[in-house]
């Protein structure tokens, strides 16, 4: 018999109880990000009941130790009340130490998990998400499969969640999507690209599919060019041995902007479901083409932050930064300008921009329209109308149009009409993570990268890297503070300019 | 999230006849704030909200508590048994933020005697807002005569009342009166309840010729009664089980039960309210067999965010 009490009451996107693996459990996102999302979760009530957690890791700590470790993090980081709920659910957290390399790991862990689905009602589910650096992920998806611990049954599910970078170009991408292939079925993979979780974001999908007015304007024949821009302010903040390896292009391009762009471009998908949204997604970057290394020089700028003074203080330079060799010649600047290869989008030019100390954190997604075809009004200047998705700070959606000055002339000035998250929805929105593990543990991959989406990205950086490489170049410097090199102002057309958020 | 730079609230009373004239004033005001910056309205609803004088306090409470999730144009009516004349007072709260001035709240307060209530719709009419929906209120029991509830209602997209307001009886009289259907706050404080109940189901397989019996247990607060008397009338439909309601003394005040004991065939489902913590803690047996209780957040304290939750459904 069904659940005579369920109808309006259990959300088709409840999550059955299970059991998520954290290996690297003892490491910063765990405990900023990981376990503070889990207890927001919990404080809205859609932590499933019996709800569990190992963390896996190479220290030793009791479980004792490890719940006082992440109630600290909770302390600090957790939206709301979330103590409270630790309280509640710390008796699910527990501690297995053990190396990654180590194959009686992961039989004592099978065991432990046996065990905490008898006491805790698991049923056999589990998450395994690999908090860890890249380099340990190949030994642990092999001891996954090889324990067993990654197959799932007809009443069980296993899942996997692996972090970015998803490797460092496109023959490393694919290595790493093989060695997740060995072990679980594409279907149980989940690639976070924790942009996806922001609201934001989920929110050009709203307002594009939810709204008749936007999708007969959303095309070249209206369209000037699209800027996508995300922006930091701080440098390289102590990640400098890391951020040499990848560069702006990597650490941000491949994965967060070009997410956004296919949101922006994409074709309406014919339902909502993981891979009819995913399929149109990859379609927008199948159209892209790769970038021959002369159109390098002309369609991708980068650029290097040098010594400058950022509100009113002197900020060094990236090669003055620790672990930064002086003679880096890693990007912590990247604009490019690429097209779209479809009937909606032929000949509209796609920008996209993002660089470390800038002059203000900030994400957004602007929409240049086409100016009128024919101008009446002669003494006033008419810009083109913008419509503005915000994606961080200042979360919302602005209209920029023209608007008659009052007076006896017909003077033309421009006027926003401006929807803001913050004052519409009030405060004390979820983490992206909160989303993003939610789904996870529902079953719904929608805002998780596909294999061929994260490989169609590399494809497109990559050409763009050889394309530098070859020409041998040092990246561009520009000022810490301002908005990047002036060089990539020619990337726009005549008479168009970037932005400045 | 971008925040306020500064908050001002300013208020006018206009005569009862000018009062479009005094929309438009308060907008001018607001522009005055910052000459030359762009004032835009921040605006989801209109909210028609009725209480007495007495409730008065407690309603201002849960409009700023909705405030955070609806700005809105409020209709703010107190009705007043001393009042002579309707009077009326307009006033707006505006956020000063980095970029512009947004007006988040237009309140327009009417404080009329019970006599007068055939003249309020006439007064609020022209001013609510095009294009957005309208909410009625009813924050105070039900009067004697059920037209003055009608003729706001009619203006409404969307009745909302709080039955653990109403008096013996009232509510029984309004489910009498076809025209008005309106959503109880009191039904969304179950929520909490009946999501539990739900959970724990998941867990059994429910059998339709098994009996059940549930036991309720309240407090002697009119909130708690109501809503336990709502919960009985529901199990009673969705599960035909038999349901008694057990006064209990409270060690704290609530308008919700305080504890369902349900039984059904092997298992056994007891919910309580923490009293000391907004949660709700649901423990199950089958058989011999203890499983872990669980424990979810109850319905928010304050009227403010049930009637957020109201106006989102």
């Amino acid at each position: 018999m069904p659940n005579p009490l369920a109808e309006e009451l259990l959300s088709s996107r409840r999550a059955e109880p299970c059991t998520l693996v954290i290996f690297g459990a003892t490491g910063d996102l765990t405990r900023r990000k990981l376990v503070p999302s889990l207890m927001g979760l919990a404080q809205d009530g859609l932590l499933p009941p019996g709800f569990s957690a190992v963390g896996f890791a190479r220290r030793k700590k009791t479980d004792a130790e490890f719940r006082a470790d992440l109630d600290n993090g909770i302390q600090k980081h957790a939206r709301g009340e979330g103590t409270a709920p630790f309280q509640e659910h710390q008796d699910g957290f527990f501690y297995h130490q053990s190396t990654f390399g180590d194959a009686d790991g992961y039989k004592s862990l099978k065991e432990r998990l046996h065990q905490i689905d008898v006491q805790r009602g698991t049923k056999g589910n589990r998450i395994f998400y690999l908090a860890t650096p890249p380099s340990a992920y190949s030994g642990i998806l092999e001891l996954l499969k090889s324990s067993g611990l990654s197959a799932e049954t007809d009443s069980s599910f296993a899942r996997v969640i692996v972090e970015k970078p998803f490797g460092r170009d496109l023959l490393t991408a694919r290595a790493l999507n093989d060695q997740v292939a060995a072990a679980f079925d594409e279907q149980q993979v989940y690639r976070i690209d924790h942009y996806l979780g922001k609201e934001t974001v989920q929110n050009i999908l709203a307002m594009r599919f939810a709204n008749g007015i936007f999708e007969p304007l959303w095309n070249a024949k209206y369209v000037d060019h699209v800027q996508i821009t995300v922006a930091e302010s701080l440098g390289v903040e102590g990640r400098g041995a890391y951020f040499e390896e990848a560069g702006i292009i990597r650490d941000m391009i491949q994965n967060h902007l070009l997410q956004v762009l296919t949101l922006v471009a994409m074709e309406p998908p014919i339902s909502l479901a993981a891979d009819a949204v995913r399929d149109e997604k990859v379609k927008v970057l199948k159209a892209i083409d790769s970038f021959a290394p002369d159109r390098v020089e002309t369609s991708a700028v980068r650029g290097q932050y040098i010594r400058d003074f950022v509100g009113g203080q002197e900020v060094p330079g990236y090669t003055d930064e620790p672990s930064v060799a002086g003679h880096s010649t890693t990007e912590t600047f990247c604009a490019v300008r690429l097209c779209v290869s479809n009937w909606r989008w032929a000949d509209t030019p796609f920008l996209l921009r993002s660089g470390k100390r800038l002059p203000r954190r900030v994400t957004e997604v602007a929409i240049h329209f086409k100016r009128p075809p024919h101008h009446l009004f002669e003494g006033s200047t008419l810009d083109p109308n913008i419509l503005l998705l915000r994606i961080q700070p200042d979360e919302g959606i602005s209209l920029r149009f023209g608007s008659k000055l009052p007076g006896p002339d017909i003077k033309i000035r421009d006027v926003r009409m401006d929807f803001r998250y913050g004052t519409q929805f009030g405060d004390d929105t979820a983490d992206a993570y909160e989303r993003l593990l939610l789904d996870a543990m529902v079953g719904d991959s929608t805002l998780f990268a596909r294999r061929d989406e994260v490989e169609e990205a590399w494809r497109i950086v990559d050409s763009i890297v050889a394309g530098w490489q070859q020409a041998g170049n040092r990246p561009l410097p520009y000022g810490a503070g301002t908005w990047g090199p002036a060089q990539a102002d020619r990337l726009l057309d005549p008479g168009r300019k970037w932005r400045k958020p | 999230m971008e925040e306020a730079l500064a908050v001002t609230t300013f208020e006018i009373a206009p005569d009862i006849t000018s009062l479009e004239q005094g929309v438009a004033d308060l907008w001018k005001h607001a522009r005055e704030q910052r000459p030359g910056e762009t004032l835009t309205r921040a605006l989801t609803l209109n909210l028609i909200a009725v209480t007495d004088r007495k409730r008065q306090p407690d309603l201002r409470a849960a409009i700023d508590r909705l405030l955070l999730r609806h700005p809105c144009r409020l209709f703010l009516v107190i009705i007043d048994s001393q009042q002579q004349d309707i009077t009326a007072k307009l006033s707006a709260e505006i956020q000063e933020l980095r970029n512009c001035i947004q007006m988040v709240l237009e309140r327009l307060t009417l404080t009329a005697k019970p006599s007068d209530f055939q003249k309020l719709p006439g007064l609020i009419r022209p001013l609510l807002v095009n294009d957005i929906p309208v909410h009625l209120f009813w924050a105070m029991p039900l009067p004697a005569d059920l037209s003055h509830v009608a003729a706001l209602s009619q203006m409404a997209d969307r009745m909302i009342m709080d039955s653990t307001l109403f008096a013996e009886g009232d509510w029984h009289r309004l489910q009498l009166a076809e025209s008005l259907a309106p959503t109880d706050l009191a039904w969304l404080r179950l929520e909490p309840w009946r999501r539990a109940l739900a959970e724990a189901f998941e867990q059994f397989e429910w059998q339709p010729e098994t009996p059940t019996r549930v036991t309720i247990q309240h407090s002697n607060e009119q909130g708690s009664r109501a809503t336990a008397h709502k919960l009985r009338a529901w199990l009673r439909s969705k599960l035909g089980a038999e349901v008694s309601l057990v006064r209990i003394k409270e060690r704290c005040p609530t308008n919700e039960p305080l504890g369902i004991q349900l039984q059904h065939g092997p298992a056994d489902l007891r919910v309580r309210h923490l009293c000391d913590e907004p949660r709700l803690e649901a423990q199950l047996s089958l058989d011999d067999r203890c499983l872990l209780p669980f424990r979810i957040p109850a319905a928010a304290d304050n009227r403010g965010d049930l009637l957020a939750a109201a106006i989102d459904r």
